[in-house]
């Protein structure tokens, strides 16, 4: 009863004006940049995060929180009406999606997800409520022996469950950690890879990597070919034709409440969020399906399921963030970096410290959802308008918002070279096959799991012993390396059974 | 050799290289992990896994239309332009500079439209980030910003 008392409080805190407004902004745009393909929450959020240091702390995570929710609500509109994904999250609304909207019934396509985000959005807070306070506790157990297994962990599932072939995943996750020992070591006060660069003393800064990795290559990849939208969007979406009816309900209640609960665990997971969620779901509903065959052809369950498990992940992600302090994927990255520029260090006394701001957060998550079912099912015609916007104009704003906004991080023009170069290079990686998410999620990680990885040696005079002795570590450590075996196994397996046969 | 696995073989050299900087800078001193520790063992898992990565070779390609090679490079040029130029232009001149490039020379717009867009643009970044968030913008050697 604690939590429903303390959410009420947040519930308080959340409705302040300033709060609400900012609550509000958050849904907007996130639905907007959900929508536009081209620019996803990384970058909106590392380009938000200037204007969210004028803002009070709890405002400032309000305002990110609903930007990364909310781009999950608009991800889907543009993967069901033109088969490009919004967003990296909303590329499995298009295997079913697309041709629903085919055969004629976008609008229910369109209705549905926005349904299945809203209702996976709200259980997914409960949740929150009821098992963050938990979660922090037990985290206050953790030492750094214990953390570095779990970072460890963390990285093990972002390589291994991510899109791509593995290999390349893990070859991110070791640039990502390189990259995160540029500059001054705290410990020795050694400069590392700086090349005598004063700028390179302090490191990278998250947000400029983001906006580089996610917005300057999105230019590259958007200025590949022309496109044309406007002709797939013709059709109007009338309120009624937008409500889902009794047997689109009755087949998507299951796959939503699956994958709702499926979306929260993966989200509590490092390494897991919002894009695993709906692949994870999609490939579950196909499983369980009594007619699998119906899938990539318009099943509503291929729909429900995956959409609400990508927003159950989403918000559950903010579990390790608050409770923990650690990242489960980019966006909570950036999202703990505008945190701690603000001076809140993210982590097990953050409830006790910041109480409002914990208790502002998830019951804001409550509003923030109101409004995106009102933005996204009566509304969705104004921001389908979006998809108008002609892509000569998305590259060319994406590139100045995005450049200017590395600039203003440290009103530095450094960054304007170090944001233009990463945008090349990883456009580079991305045409190679590459995912750029494991390496923004290894840069994140990689101070936190260097420094308690040094302080966990030193506890055990230089051997590594106290790692496989801490019954926490063990268990993280055992949990990484069968993730990492198991399918390698089981490819051995099939690589024999096919010789076989 | 195709771009897979010419990156992955640029990958390895700079885990190769990250290594070896790493291991100047010293694994173990005064019986504890030392600053060289952390990044040599990502140097060196960046090494491995490259190597493997191209070693595996080509990844399949999942693209439907071709890659329009010329537009990418005006694109690309486009970009690092803008870069280049807020120096010594400001962000004002740069701003304007691209978005006129980029739709009348790329996009092949009419110049009223191009300008339109262009002053549009211009304001709003120089609205956000110089009047709403009070960021220094690079001003340049006209003074405009």
């Amino acid at each position: 009863m604690d939590a429903m008392v303390n959410l009420m409080g947040g519930l308080g805190v959340a409705l302040e004006p300033t709060n609400l407004a900012v609550a509000f902004l958050g849904a907007v745009l996130g639905t907007a940049i959900g929508i536009l393909p081209g620019l996803g929450p990384t970058a909106t959020i590392s380009l938000l995060l200037p204007v969210s240091i004028m803002l009070e702390p709890t405002a400032a995570v309000i305002l990110l929180a609903g930007i990364y929710y909310g781009s999950l609500y608009g991800g889907s509109t543009a993967s069901i009406l033109l088969r490009v994904p919004g967003e990296a999250a909303s590329v499995v609304s298009c295997f079913d999606g697309y041709p629903m909207a085919q055969a004629g019934r976008a609008g229910v396509a369109l209705g549905i997800t926005a349904f299945a985000s809203f209702i996976a959005g709200v259980v997914a807070t409960f949740v929150i409520a009821l098992v963050g306070p938990a979660f922090a506790s037990t985290a206050l157990a953790f030492g750094p022996v214990e953390k570095t297994a779990l970072v460890v962990f963390g990285l093990t599932l972002a390589a291994n469950i991510g899109e791509g072939p593995r290999i390349r995943a893990w070859a991110m996750v070791a640039l990502g950690l390189l990259l995160s020992s540029v500059g001054v070591d705290l410990v020795s006060g050694e400069e590392r890879y700086t090349f005598s660069i004063p700028y390179l003393r302090d490191g990278f800064h998250v947000a400029v990597l983001a906006m580089g990795m996610f917005g300057v290559s999105e230019v590259l990849i958007l200025a590949e070919r022309q496109r044309d939208f406007t002709p797939a969007l013709s059709a109007r979406y009338r309120l009624r034709d937008l409500l889902p009816d009794a047997k689109d309900w009755k087949d998507s209640a299951i796959p939503m409440t699956r994958g709702t609960a499926l979306g929260f665990f993966l989200g509590l997971l490092p390494g897991g969020g919002a894009l695993i969620a709906s692949f994870a779901s999609y490939v579950m509903e196909k499983r369980l399906s009594r007619s699998p065959e119906r899938f990539g052809k318009g099943a509503i369950e291929g729909l429900a399921g995956p959409e609400s498990a990508n927003n159950a992940a989403a918000q559950a992600s903010f579990i390790p963030l608050l409770c923990l302090g650690i990242p489960a994927n980019a966006v909570i990255g950036v999202i703990m970096g505008g945190l701690l520029m603000q001076g809140v260090v993210p982590g097990p006394r953050l409830i006790i410290d910041h109480p409002e701001l914990f208790w502002g957060v998830i019951a804001s998550m409550l509003i923030g959802n109101a409004m995106l079912i009102v933005l996204n099912v009566p509304l969705i015609r104004v921001f389908v308008l979006l998809l108008r916007i002609p892509p000569a104009m998305m590259a060319p704003s994406i590139l100045i918002f995005c450049v200017i906004g590395a600039f203003s991080i440290n009103n530095s023009l450094f960054d304007v070279g170090v944001v233009i170069i990463c945008g090349f290079l990883a456009y580079g990686l991305r045409k190679s096959g590459f995912d750029l998410a494991p390496l923004l999620l290894a840069f994140l990680l990689g101070s936190l799991l260097e420094e308690n990885l040094r302080q966990g040696l030193i506890l055990g005079f230089g051997s590594p012993v106290l790692f496989v002795t801490s019954p926490i570590s063990l268990a993280f450590l055992v949990i990484a390396t069968l993730t990492l075996v198991l399918p390698l196994m089981r490819q051995l397996r099939w690589q024999r059974s096919g010789n076989v046969a | 050799m195709n771009a897979a696995r010419l990156s992955a073989i640029c990958l390895a050299a700079v885990g190769l290289a990250a290594a070896a900087m790493a291991w100047r800078l010293g694994l173990w001193t005064m019986d504890r992990p030392g600053p060289g520790l952390f990044p040599f063992a990502a140097g060196a898992l960046l090494f491995a896994t490259s190597i493997a990565a191209a070693i595996q070779g080509e990844i399949a390609e999942a693209e439907d239309e071709p890659v329009d090679r010329r537009r990418l490079l005006r694109y690309a040029a486009a970009v690092a332009g803008f870069g280049l130029a807020m120096k010594p232009l400001g962000a004002v001149i740069a701003t304007l500079g691209l978005i006129l490039g980029v739709l009348r020379g790329i996009e092949n717009r009419s110049w009223a439209h191009a300008l339109v867009v262009a002053v549009v643009l211009a304001a709003l970044s120089w609205g956000v980030f110089r009047y709403f968030l009070s960021v220094p913008l690079p001003v340049g050697i006209l003074g405009i910003g």
